[in-house]
């Protein structure tokens, strides 16, 4: 982790001196305008819980366990309890948070895509940064062992995605192979839906499935919470990159919990001790306000393959 | 076309062809140097790019090189990017603008030599700049290439082509109004000058001269112009003299000659045919005014004897000396001449018949006593007959006829005497 930290500070500075090398009417770099946490802050009245939940991206029960540090964070600038609270699918998150039942959660770009307009009044608030960026692709893998190159090799294998909502894990995996005419109800054996992406990379190490579609950051969760190597996959392909996983608050929340909640997702920095026990163990470098535009893609890209399931 | 208009045309064309030149040779050497630069500016940032990606390839942190790949690629860090690749030693893309294009193999010429030089390579083609470096981490672990559009940089350098040619254009024009002006002064007000003296000169006016025109060929062309002119008009001076002189000579030649031909030779009056010419011209001019004349036929009595007797030179004197006293006897207004042999004619203009009896009287005694020497033996005597218009004829014949028949009549008659026509007349009658 250390080693990584460095090459994201030595990329930051590198990404900084470009910027600065190149032409002059270039934007400066976007900078966090918001300011830290009030330490005075006071729960207002009626609001005395915070539930929280997340898009089972990955395993639930390791999931549940790396939100808590995130939960108590939280919970120490609310001044209230801060609940976890479990969703059974990426389209449960907003379902929850519609009926009220969640205040805050987490979700993928395509879930957001469609939460968003089974529900207009939920609140963008923060992006993942991972990786050192707020993007990520999706890389379609197959077992090192196999002898899978290609997309076109795995005509008549089977192959995972991991929920009808995800992004990487299905709809630009999807894209992906329509642009290579690569028809996926008819192109592969089999097609199943995994729940999450390291049931995809488990079930692509078993052998039960010969490919999957997954997010760049699957395969070293999968080595940290199982000690699967990564480079016992082989990546074949990879999807364009989509906006990282953001954090919405529903709608009738206090605007100052809002507020209150936002300024401490952007205080998070691995630069501190408290920042990096809450954000290692999400495997995020930290937050950034949300860019409604990035998602104009997404919402295209849905458009586009929704209907052809 | 005048050389004013050649010059017009000739020095803005020279101008508009230099300034142009200098023009497009600085803006092009300005695309050049801008380039090398944006190729060593890029070469520097992709070696740094090259640094990291190749420690992502040698932790196999694929994330890690895509996010990087993702970041650098972003527009607003560099609009010019198109595209940035990470290729692995076996010529597959690992990373890569575009993600869909991971694993692509790129067998292109280009990457073929990225891949195999240790030093950044660039291949410059149409609107793109393409550069490869090593990404070197301790040892090779990939190749980063990068394509970078040149279209901001051609526009600029339009823009900036487009400022120079406008500059140029307006030093073209200061240079033409500054090169006009000293070649108007210099040459072309000189050369019209000469111009103006040398058609002055061809239409005869000799007196023209070129103003000093300064040092300098134009100003030595204008001092032998003026050289020229006083030469040509010193050459027509001496030319005119001698054109008059030799008139002069002719019209004395002339008047000389026409003096022969109606002189008699002996005598110096006039001769026959100037008698007869006088005779007509008199009988038409009496015609015409109504006046009267008179003619004179004169004859030397015994003139053969006298010959005879003294000799022929002393003949020839004595009608000399006969002429004389006929020019001293008559008016300058009467015309003598020798009508032949010892006869003589006289016209006597605006003469009457008494007044020419009168003149011819005082002749022949004017003959009878000045050319005689007292007590010689032989006596020089004369006989005149005497005609008059219209009277005795109104035609020379007529009256010629009339006169020689007078004379004829004077002989007759005893000699030294005047007989009018009519006496004549009367005579015969």
């Amino acid at each position: 982790m250390k080693r990584r930290a460095w090459i994201a500070l030595a990329e930051a500075s590198l990404v900084l001196a470009w910027a600065g090398c190149t032409q002059q009417d270039l934007e400066p770099p976007p900078r966090q305008a918001e300011p830290p946490p009030d330490p005075d802050f006071r729960p207002p009245a009626g609001f005395e819980k915070l539930t929280l939940s997340t898009t089972p991206y990955l395993d639930p029960e390791k999931l549940n366990e790396s939100l808590q540090p995130l939960a108590s964070y939280l919970s120490r600038y609310l001044h209230v309890p801060v609940e976890v609270v479990r969703a059974n699918s990426y389209a449960h998150v907003g379902t929850l948070m519609k009926e009220g039942q969640v205040d805050l959660g987490s979700f993928s770009p395509l879930s957001y895509v469609r939460a968003k307009e089974n529900d207009p009044g939920l609140i963008p608030l923060v992006n993942f940064i991972s990786d050192g960026s707020a993007t990520s692709a999706g890389y379609i893998v197959v077992k090192e062992s196999s002898p899978f190159q290609t997309l076109e090799d795995l005509k008549g294998h089977s192959f995972a995605f991991v929920d009808p909502d995800s992004t990487t894990g299905y709809l630009y995996a999807v894209a992906l192979m329509r642009s290579r005419n690569i028809d996926e109800k008819t192109w592969f054996s089999r097609t199943e839906f995994t729940g999450n992406h390291e049931a995809s990379l488990q079930a692509v190490y078993d052998g039960r499935v010969d490919a999957a579609a997954i997010y760049q950051g699957a395969l070293p969760a999968l080595y940290r919470n199982k000690g699967i190597d990564p480079l016992s996959f082989r990546i074949i392909a990879k999807t364009r990159r989509t906006p990282k996983d953001l954090f919405c608050v529903r709608s009738g929340l206090p605007k100052e919990v809002v507020t209150q909640i936002r300024r401490a997702f952007l205080a998070l920095t691995v630069r501190t001790e408290e920042g990096r026990r809450v954000l290692s163990p999400l495997n995020v470098n930290g937050f950034t306000q949300v860019d409604e535009e990035a998602y104009t893609e997404v919402r295209e890209v849905n458009a586009q393959f929704a209907g052809k399931k | 076309m005048g050389i004013r208009g050649k010059l017009a045309l000739l020095v803005p064309g020279l101008v508009a062809l230099t300034v142009t030149g200098v023009a497009l040779g600085v803006t092009e050497a300005q695309r050049r140097e801008q380039t090398r630069e944006m190729r060593q500016r890029h070469e520097q940032l992709l070696e740094a790019v090259g640094v990291t990606a190749a420690a992502y390839v040698a932790q196999n942190d694929m994330a890690g090189l895509d996010a990087l790949v993702a970041n650098v690629s972003q527009q607003r860090l560099d609009p010019d990017l198109v595209e940035l690749v990470v290729v692995n030693q076996d010529g597959r893309i690992i990373a890569h603008t575009d993600p869909t294009r991971f694993n692509e193999r790129v067998d292109d010429a280009f990457t073929r030599r990225a891949l195999t030089s240790v030093d950044p390579v660039s291949e410059r083609s149409g609107d793109q700049l393409r550069i490869g470096v090593p990404a070197n981490a301790g040892v090779r672990w990939a190749t980063v290439t990068a394509t970078y559009s040149l279209q901001r940089l051609n526009a600029s350098i339009a823009r900036s082509r487009g400022i120079w040619l406008l500059g140029a254009a307006l030093l073209g024009l200061v240079i033409c109004a500054l090169l006009f002006s000293g070649l108007y002064r210099v040459v072309i007000r000189p050369v019209r000058t000469l111009t103006r003296v040398a058609r002055r000169m061809g239409e005869g006016v000799l007196d023209e001269r070129v103003p000093p025109l300064g040092a300098g060929e134009l100003g030595e062309l204008g001092e032998t112009f003026n050289k020229m002119a006083a030469a040509l008009k010193a050459q027509r001076e001496n030319l005119e003299h001698a054109v008059a002189e030799r008139t002069r000579e002719l019209s004395e030649a002339n008047q000389r000659l026409e003096k022969l031909a109606v002189t008699d030779g002996l005598t110096g009056v006039f001769n026959h045919r100037r008698f007869q010419e006088a005779l007509a011209q008199e009988v038409l001019r009496a015609s015409r005014t109504q006046r009267r004349f008179s003619v004179m036929m004169v004859d030397v009595d015994h003139f053969k004897r006298f010959n005879d007797t003294f000799g022929h030179p002393a003949g020839d004197e004595l009608l000399r000396r006969l002429a004389r006293t006929l020019e001293q006897e008559l008016r300058a207004t009467d015309l003598i001449a020798r009508y032949g042999g010892e006869e003589f004619a006289v016209v006597l203009p605006d003469t009457d018949k008494d007044v020419a009896l009168a003149a011819a009287e005082r002749l022949r005694a004017a003959v009878e006593a000045d050319l005689n020497v007292p007590g010689a033996e032989h006596k020089v005597t004369i006989s005149v007959g005497l005609a008059t218009y219209s009277a005795d004829g109104d035609t020379p014949q007529a009256i010629l006829i009339a006169a020689d028949r007078a004379l004829y009549a004077a002989k007759h008659s005893g000699r030294n005497r005047v007989v009018t026509a009519a006496s004549a007349l009367e005579q015969v009658g």
